[in-house]
Order: C-alpha cells, then structure tokens, then sequence
C-alpha cells in the first residue's frame, strides 16, 4: 500500500452501515500487487488496496492511467500478469468474468454494455442467477417448470425499474433508449444478479446531465444500503459526493489513496491531473 | 400427388429442419457455423452406415463399418454423431477463439471434411459416395412409389414437429434469452455470470444434433450420399435461407428455408438452357449470393423478424416513491436475501 494511504475502514462512514453477510473489518475485497503488461507496456503496475464491504471507492486519474485496466483485472475480462484479486475470501485472479459474477463481483461497461435486441426487461432477467429454464432440460420441461420463477423475478425486475425511472421503458428494446436509460439498465441488471459489489466503469460518461444526476443519486442509494462500489469515473465532483474514498492513479502506478478533500492538496495528484504543474 | 411435387415437399421439410438448427447456433447465439453442411453430411453418412449392413468384400462400395438397424435408430444414430461432433469441433474452435476467427476455423474444417472423405474410398467410397441406402419400411410397405413418398413425407414431418417442439420450448425459454444475449453482447453476458464459451458449446451440440438429423432424413429418401453435395458453399444457402425468413424466428426460418431451398434454388433449375451447360449452376449461386446481399441491406431482419418477447403488465412492481432509488439494493436482494 502507497505511502500515506488511508487503512480502508478508517475514514469511511460507510463502515458503519449494515452489510448482510459481511463480517465487520475484513475487506470484501483486496487487490494484492496487481500487475498488468500487454507487450512491452505495464498497464497496471504493483497496484495493491483492500476495499470495506459496504463502501463507495472511485478509482480515479488521467487518460491511459490504468483505471480501466485494474478494474477489468479485477473483473476478470483482462489476466492479471502477476498478483492476486481476493474477493469475499477467494483469489479470482485469471478467472473469467462469469466466475466473479457468480462470487458475486458484477462489472457495467464504459460503452453499451445492453443486450440491443432484447427489452429491458429481459436484460435484466439475464442476470437472475440460476434461473429455473436457463438449462437445456429446465428449458425443454416447459413453461410449467419455470414460469412460476421467473414470474417472481420479472415482479423484482419492474420494482427495481421502477426505482430507477424506467418502468414505462420495461418492454422496450434496450437498443432504442438513449445512453443514460442504457447505463440505468445495466445497473438494474448488475442488481438483479443480487451483488455482493459493483465494478462501475464510467458510469456517467456521455450521459445527459440531469440524467447522470440520476445515476448518481441511484447509486448512491446502492452505497447507503450497503453495497460495495468500485468505480471508475472522470466526472471529479460526482465521485466526491458518492465515493468514501479514492485512489489516484497515474502511468500504471497507483499514487495516492485516501478522501478526496484530502488528496486535492497533494503535489503529485495534481501533477498528474494538471501534467507536471 | 405428383412424384416431383412430394419429392420437393421432402426436400423442403430436410431444409426447414436444416435451418432450425443454423438459425439456433446463428440466428439465436451468433455462432458463426460456416461448417454446418459438415454436420447434415455427418447425420447422412451416420444413418447410412447404421442401415446399409455390414461390408463385405462382395459389395460394390467401400466403407469402413456398417450395420442395419430399423427405423428411428439410424436417425437417432446420426442425431448423436452430430452432436459428438459439435462437442469436438466446439472445443477445438469456441474456447480459445474469437467469434471471426471461429467463423474462419470451422470454415477450414468443413473444406477438410470434404477433402478427407473425398480422399480415402475405403473411409465412406471416396469422392462416389454412398449409394443405395435403404428407404425404411420400404420393403414392408407394399404401396406404389408415390404412395411410398407420401408415406415418408409423412415420416419427416413427424420429426421435424418433434424437433420443431423442443427448439421452441428452448427459444421461448429463459435459455432461449440467455443465448440471444450471448449473441448481442459476450462481454456483456461474461460479466453477468454467463459462461459464454460453455453457452456456445451447447447450441454447437444441439444444432450439430439437428442438422445431422436432416442429414439422415435426406439419404434415406433420396438413397445415396457424396462430397460434391455436400461442398462449403452449401452451407451458405442454408445461411440464406435464415437470414431472409428472418433469424431468430421458427417460422420464419421455416418460410425462408421454403422461400429458398425450395422456390429460390429449385427456380433456377428451371431456367431454360443457355450458353455452356455450367451456367445454370453459376447463375443459381449468383442470385443467391444476391438475395443474401439484398435483405442485408435492405431487410436484415428477414420477411419474419424475430418477435419481441414482452411480458405482461403486472402492476406488482410498479410501487415507488418520490425517491425512486432508495432501497435498491434490498430490492435487489430480493426474497433470497
């Protein structure tokens, strides 16, 4: 961990807040010396934090600082050239994406992450983990086998669309709503496959102002009911209203970690924003 | 009815099954089969050698094992051997590869199964092929030809229901979502728990399954089997034929397989005469090669498009507040938490 980091738990208030099935002072999840190289290029270099179940983490810095690339480490989508990713006890590191998903750890996308030719619905029912139906002899039992489930889970989808304003939209193909509704999709979806946490690439970019305005206030209210959010974000104001805590990334390294009022003042968080001021 | 008429109508009831299971590997998870012919030649092949008997060395052809078992079995022999060979060639193509480069790797695959067979006579009688497969109940049904092809009309359109019945519980299925969510978007079907590469393998399976079964229909009925009927191109007819049914739909791919298979290709056939006698062939793989660019451009959804699968209003979920967000996450956990 860097130099004059924040032991993760201390500065968050979010600690406090109850969080099922945690258990209080062990981190949900912890990144140890993770590295990342394509080629000659370390993309991710020796990055290591622990993040507290129930906490707001964002994951800042410049262009081509590596944000993107430890998430998708953490995720699954890119393998690690060395370290290790321990999530809720157990070392995802080099496992495909499915496998954090089903530990729990769900990424959404920087660009369209929607399932384009199916409603919104739907996408969100994708999601639903070992849905009765999803295999080949559930499928092929019929309706009778699985239409009582998923009825259950298409009522818990349309209450989750309804706290995020997209009710009206829930038969509507996800390729025909505008970029900010396709970005509360994909949180809707990431919720149906109940998180343990959220790896939030960008959640905001290119999106509607008053409409980011609503993703933000949506995840938020994830935050306050105690789940844990990774999240990479550009928008700086965003990130101090939602996130407990942040880490600076710069050139592949990490170089700071702590609250953001904190870290405003640091000379080298502001020579990478700002480029050697 | 007409000999040339049911002869027709079987070749159509083969094509449609043929396309039901293209358009579950392409049509419904993007899975770019470019080796499909491969899997109805398989299915042929297999029902051949389960209904030709043992070769001696008194028989005229060559194969490298045979037997003679009664109808269904030589079809759900060659069911089998296609889905054995959908496993194999799915691991050996879907897990390490990209979605083009899959399409190009099982392109070479089918190119080499064409060459293998053709190749070795004493594999599946080289590049001849295989000739008089028996029709069945053919010898116990004491009916004229015509009353015969109905009869075996009858037969396969009894099976393509029975096919036509599984593959709809799975497209109107929550598996049938989930491989149409692997066809809009992996990563995206990755990151929610999806294992993708397992998803593929199974329709590879499935689908491999289905078109070995059309296979088998098709050599009993017609009675012989070779490589030149067989070759890459034919693969992208059965393309064609969903894409302008509209992939994705059952019906659709149904009435492209007839629009295609049956009207398209067989229209051509009845061109009059003209220039070398190669031309009709060229001239038939040209228009079809036009008709696929047509409803790209065009009509990319097919004359059918797949339908989009909307649920019933249920105002269960619809009880929110000033602010909608709040309690997400305990909505999110739902009755399981």
């Amino acid at each position: 961990m860097p130099e004059n980091s924040v032991v993760p738990g201390q500065p968050v208030s979010a600690a406090a807040r109850p969080v099922p099935g945690s258990q209080s002072g062990e981190p949900l999840l912890r990144v140890e010396g993770l590295t990342v190289r394509f080629g000659g290029v370390v993309a991710a270099d020796d990055v290591s934090f622990e993040i507290a179940p129930g906490t707001a983490v964002g994951l800042i810095g410049p262009n081509g600082a590596g944000k993107s690339t430890v998430l998708k480490a953490i995720g699954g989508e890119v393998k690690p050239t060395s370290g290790a990713v321990f999530f809720d006890g157990v070392n995802l590191a080099g496992h495909p994406p499915h496998v954090a998903a089903r530990h729990g750890l769900i990424r959404t996308f920087q660009l369209s992450g929607e399932f384009g030719r199916l409603t919104v619905l739907e996408n969100l029912l994708i999601a639903v983990p070992r849905l009765r139906g999803q295999s080949l002899w559930g499928a092929l039992a019929g309706r009778r086998w699985w239409g009582a489930a998923q009825e259950a889970e298409v009522r818990r989808a349309r209450e989750i669309l309804s706290r995020l304003d997209l009710r009206h939209k829930d038969n509507e193909y996800a390729r025909d709503l505008s970029g900010g509704q396709r970005k509360l999709v994909e949180i809707g979806r990431a919720l149906m496959a109940r998180p343990k946490a959220l790896l939030l690439d960008e959640p905001m970019a290119g999106v509607h102002r008053s409409l980011a305005r609503h993703i933000e206030d949506a995840l938020k209210a994830l935050r306050d009911d105690g789940l844990t959010l990774l999240l990479v974000e550009h928008e700086l104001a965003s990130v101090e209203r939602l996130c407990d805590r942040v880490i600076v990334m710069a050139q592949g390294r990490q170089i700071a970690d702590g609250e953001m009022r904190q870290l405003r003042s640091r000379e080298e968080v502001l020579s990478a924003y700002l480029g050697g001021r | 009815m007409d000999y040339y008429l049911l002869t027709m109508c079987v070749y159509v009831v083969v094509g449609i099954v043929a396309c039901w299971g293209l358009n579950l590997q392409f049509g419904e998870t993007g899975v770019l089969n470019f080796a499909y012919i491969l899997f109805v030649a398989v299915g042929a092949y297999t029902a051949s050698l389960f209904s030709l008997g043992p070769h001696t060395s008194a028989s005229y052809q060559q194969y490298f094992w045979g037997t003679n078992l009664p109808w269904p079995l030589p079809w759900l022999a060659a069911g089998a051997a296609g889905g054995i060979l959908g496993l194999l060639v799915g691991l050996l193509v879907l897990r390490r590869l990209r979605g083009d480069y899959q399409a190009m790797v099982l392109l070479v695959v089918s190119i080499m199964g064409t060459y293998l067979v053709s190749a070795d006579p004493g594999l599946l009688n080289g590049g001849i092929g295989l000739s008089d497969v028996p029709a069945p109940f053919k010898n116990q049904l004491h009916t004229s030809q015509v009353g015969y092809e109905l009869f075996y009309l009858g037969l396969s359109v009894v099976t393509a229901l029975v096919i036509f019945e599984a593959l709809r519980r799975i497209n109107g299925s929550p598996l049938g979502r989930v491989l149409r969510a692997v066809r809009e978007n992996e990563q995206a079907a990755e990151a929610v728990g999806l294992n993708v590469p397992a998803i593929k393998l199974l329709v590879m399976i499935i689908g491999g399954a289905v078109a070995a079964m059309a296979g088998a229909i098709e050599v009993q009925f017609i009675g012989a089997w070779a490589p030149a009927g067989w070759t890459y191109p034919e693969t992208f007819g059965l393309f064609a034929a969903v894409l302008v049914g509209g992939r994705g739909n059952l019906g659709g791919v149904a009435l492209g397989a007839f629009l295609v298979q049956g009207l398209f290709l067989e229209g051509t056939v009845l061109l009059p005469n003209f220039g070398s006698p190669d031309v009709i062939g060229a001239v038939q793989w040209m228009s079809l090669a036009a008709l696929i660019l047509l409803f790209m451009w065009f009509r990319p959804q097919g004359v059918i498009p797949e339908r989009r699968r909307k649920f019933g209003d249920n105002e269960a979920g619809a009880l929110h507040g000033l602010l909608p967000a709040q309690g997400l996450a305990r909505v999110a956990r739902g009755p399981r938490a």
